[in-house]
C-alpha cells in the first residue's frame, strides 16, 4: 500500500471514530454552522450599514472572505492536528508517533481529523454567491471560476506552509497556542479585508512575514479588481511554493532538535 | 476565603507562562488595531454619526481592553475535569460547583485584567488617545458594569462547562458562546446601527452587556440607569448556573480517568 493509501485510511478510521458518536456528529456539524454565520454576520453587518469600505463593495469583500476562509477549512479539515500542534508536544503524544513506521510529518496529520462539513458549506455559499453577483454585473469573466479554483489551491498551501511553520517552532518554545493566536487568527481576521485599509507595516507583515495577503487579496486585485496584471497568479503560486519548502525545512530542523516532554 | 485562596492560585499557575501570554498580548494589540483599522476606513467616506471616527477609534479600542475582562476559558476549565475523572472529587467538595469554577476562573480573569487588559489600555491611550473620563462617578458606573459583566460571564462560561457532563462536544457552545458575543455585544459597531431585526435580538439576549453597556457608561453615551439590565441578568443567570448544579448533580457520567 502507498503512503497515499495509508493516509486515506487512517483518514476513514478518524471519521469514523468521530461518527461513533452520532448526536454529537450531528450536534457538532450544527453549532459550527451556525458559529461561521455569524461570524461572517458580524463582518455583514458593517458592510450592510456603510455599503463599501474604501473602494471595495460587499460583493468584492465577501470574495475575499469566500477564498480565505475556503481556504481555511480545507486546511483544517486535513491540517486539525498541525493547528492544534501544542497538547503533542506538553503531553508527549509526539512520541508516540515517531514510533509509527512512517514518516513523522504524515503521521501528525493523519493522526486526527476535523469535520468541516458545516463551515464549508457557509464559506462556498458565500463565495458563490458573490461570484455570481459580480458575474451578473459584469464586473468580472468566467474566467474567474478556474483562476478562483487555482487560489483556493495555493491559499491551502499557504495556510498549511503557516500552521507547519508554527507548529515547527514549538520543538524549541513548547507552548504554541497563543502564537498560533498571532500567526493564524489574527492574520485570518486581517485577510478577511482588503490590505490596503491597514497600515504599511501591518500590510508588509501579510504579505511578506506571513504572506496570507497571497491567500485572497493579492490575487483579486487582478481576478476582481482588474487594476494588477496576471502577473499576480504565477506570482502566488510561487509564493505557495516557497513557503510550503520554507515550512518543511523548518520542520525538519525542528524534529531533529525534539528532546521529548519527559516523564 | 475560599474563593480568595482559588483565585489565587489561579493567578500562579499563569505566572509561569509569562511569554506565552506576551505573544497574545501582542496579538491583541495587532486585533484592535485591525478593527480600528476597519473604522478608519470607512470614517474616509462617512462621519460616523455622534461617535465620529476618532470616537469610534475609542469605542473600539475600549472594547478591545475590556474583551479581556470577560473571557473566560473553555466551560471555566470543567470539560478537563470531566474528562479526567477529577469532576466526581470537585462534586464531592464542600465547596460549590459553581463557587469552586467561578473563583478558579476569576483569578484568571485578575490575571487578564492586570496583565493584558491594563497594558492594552495604556497602549491604545497612546495610540489613539482612550480620552479617560474625568468624572469619578463615570469612572463608577463603568467599573460597575464591568463587574456585572465578569460576574455574567462566569455564569454563561460555567453553564457550558456543566454541558460537558453530557456531550463531548462542548467545545462547540463555547465556540457559540463567542461568535454570539462578537456579533450581539456591540463589540464591533455601536447597536443602535444594526439593523432593527439584529438588535431587537441583541437585546433580548444578554450580550450588550459585556461591551455595549460598559462601553456607553465609559464615552458618557448612557448613564446609570442602563445598569438595571445586567442587574437582572445576573440575577437571571445566577439562577440558572444554580439549577443547572441541581440538575448535573443527579447524573454524572465521566469519561475516563
Amino acid at each position: 500500500m502507498t503512503w497515499m493509501g495509508i493516509c486515506w485510511l487512517l483518514y476513514k478510521m478518524n471519521v469514523k471514530a468521530r461518527m461513533q458518536y452520532r448526536l454529537n456528529f450531528v450536534l457538532m456539524t450544527m453549532l459550527a454552522s451556525v458559529v461561521t454565520v455569524a461570524e461572517f454576520l458580524g463582518l455583514a453587518v458593517v458592510l450592510n450599514a456603510f455599503g463599501s469600505i474604501k473602494g471595495w463593495s460587499v460583493w468584492e469583500i465577501g470574495y475575499l472572505y469566500g477564498v480565505l476562509m475556503t481556504a481555511k477549512y480545507v486546511y483544517r479539515a486535513f491540517g486539525s492536528a498541525i493547528n492544534n500542534f501544542e497538547p503533542y508536544l506538553v503531553n508527549g503524544q509526539l512520541d508516540q508517533l515517531l514510533l509509527r513506521p512512517m514518516p513523522l510529518l504524515l503521521a501528525v496529520i493523519t493522526s486526527r481529523t476535523r469535520m468541516v462539513g458545516g463551515e464549508l458549506l457557509q464559506s462556498l455559499t458565500v463565495l458563490g454567491v458573490c461570484i455570481a453577483r459580480l458575474l451578473s454585473e459584469g464586473r468580472v469573466t468566467p474566467w474567474i471560476l478556474p483562476q478562483t479554483l487555482f487560489i483556493l489551491a495555493t491559499g491551502t498551501v499557504i495556510m498549511f506552509s503557516v500552521g507547519l511553520a508554527t507548529a515547527a517552532i514549538g520543538f524549541w518554545i513548547t507552548r504554541v497556542e497563543d502564537l498560533s493566536v498571532l500567526t493564524d487568527n489574527a492574520t485570518t481576521t486581517a485577510c478577511q479585508l482588503p490590505l490596503s485599509l491597514f497600515p504599511d507595516w501591518l500590510r508588509t507583515l501579510l504579505l511578506a512575514a506571513i504572506p496570507f495577503g497571497f491567500i485572497n487579496y493579492v490575487p483579486a486585485m487582478h481576478i476582481v479588481k482588474g487594476e494588477w496584471g496576471g502577473w499576480t497568479l504565477p506570482l502566488t503560486g510561487a509564493v505557495a511554493a516557497l513557503s510550503l519548502a520554507a515550512a518543511l525545512w523548518l520542520w525538519r530542523i525542528g524534529v531533529a532538535k525534539y528532546q521529548s516532554t519527559g516523564t | 476565603m475560599v474563593l480568595w485562596i482559588l483565585a489565587k492560585s489561579m493567578v500562579r499557575s499563569r505566572l509561569q507562562y509569562s511569554a506565552s501570554h506576551a505573544v497574545r498580548t501582542a496579538a491583541s494589540v495587532i486585533f484592535g488595531m485591525i478593527y480600528v483599522a476597519i473604522w478608519q476606513g470607512i470614517g474616509e467616506q462617512d462621519p460616523l454619526g455622534e461617535y465620529g471616527t476618532e470616537g469610534m477609534v475609542r469605542y473600539i479600542a475600549f472594547n478591545q481592553v475590556i474583551l479581556w475582562l470577560t473571557f473566560t476559558q473553555y466551560g471555566l476549565g470543567l470539560e478537563e475535569r470531566v474528562r479526567t475523572g477529577q469532576i466526581a472529587l470537585d462534586l464531592a467538595r464542600p465547596v460549590h460547583l459553581f463557587v469552586f469554577a467561578a473563583g478558579r476562573e476569576a483569578g484568571s480573569i485578575a490575571y487578564n485584567a492586570i496583565f493584558t487588559a491594563l497594558p492594552l489600555f495604556f497602549i491604545y491611550d497612546w495610540m489613539f488617545g482612550l480620552a479617560a473620563p474625568r468624572e469619578p462617578a463615570v469612572w463608577l458606573w463603568t467599573a460597575a458594569a464591568l463587574l456585572m459583566a465578569v460576574y455574567s460571564a462566569l455564569c454563561i462560561g460555567y453553564g457550558i462547562g456543566v454541558a460537558s457532563l453530557w456531550t463531548v462536544e462542548g467545545r462547540w457552545f463555547h465556540l457559540l458562546n463567542y461568535s454570539l458575543n462578537f456579533v450581539l455585544s456591540g463589540f464591533l459597531m455601536p447597536l443602535q446601527w444594526m439593523p432593527d431585526w439584529l438588535q431587537a435580538v441583541a437585546c433580548a439576549s444578554p450580550y450588550p452587556i459585556f461591551h455595549s453597556v460598559p462601553a456607553g457608561l465609559y464615552m458618557g453615551k448612557a448613564g446609570p440607569d442602563t445598569l438595571l439590565v445586567p442587574f437582572l441578568w445576573c440575577l437571571l443567570l445566577t439562577a440558572g448556573a444554580l439549577a443547572a448544579t441541581k440538575l448535573v448533580r443527579r447524573k454524572v457520567e465521566v469519561q475516563g480517568g
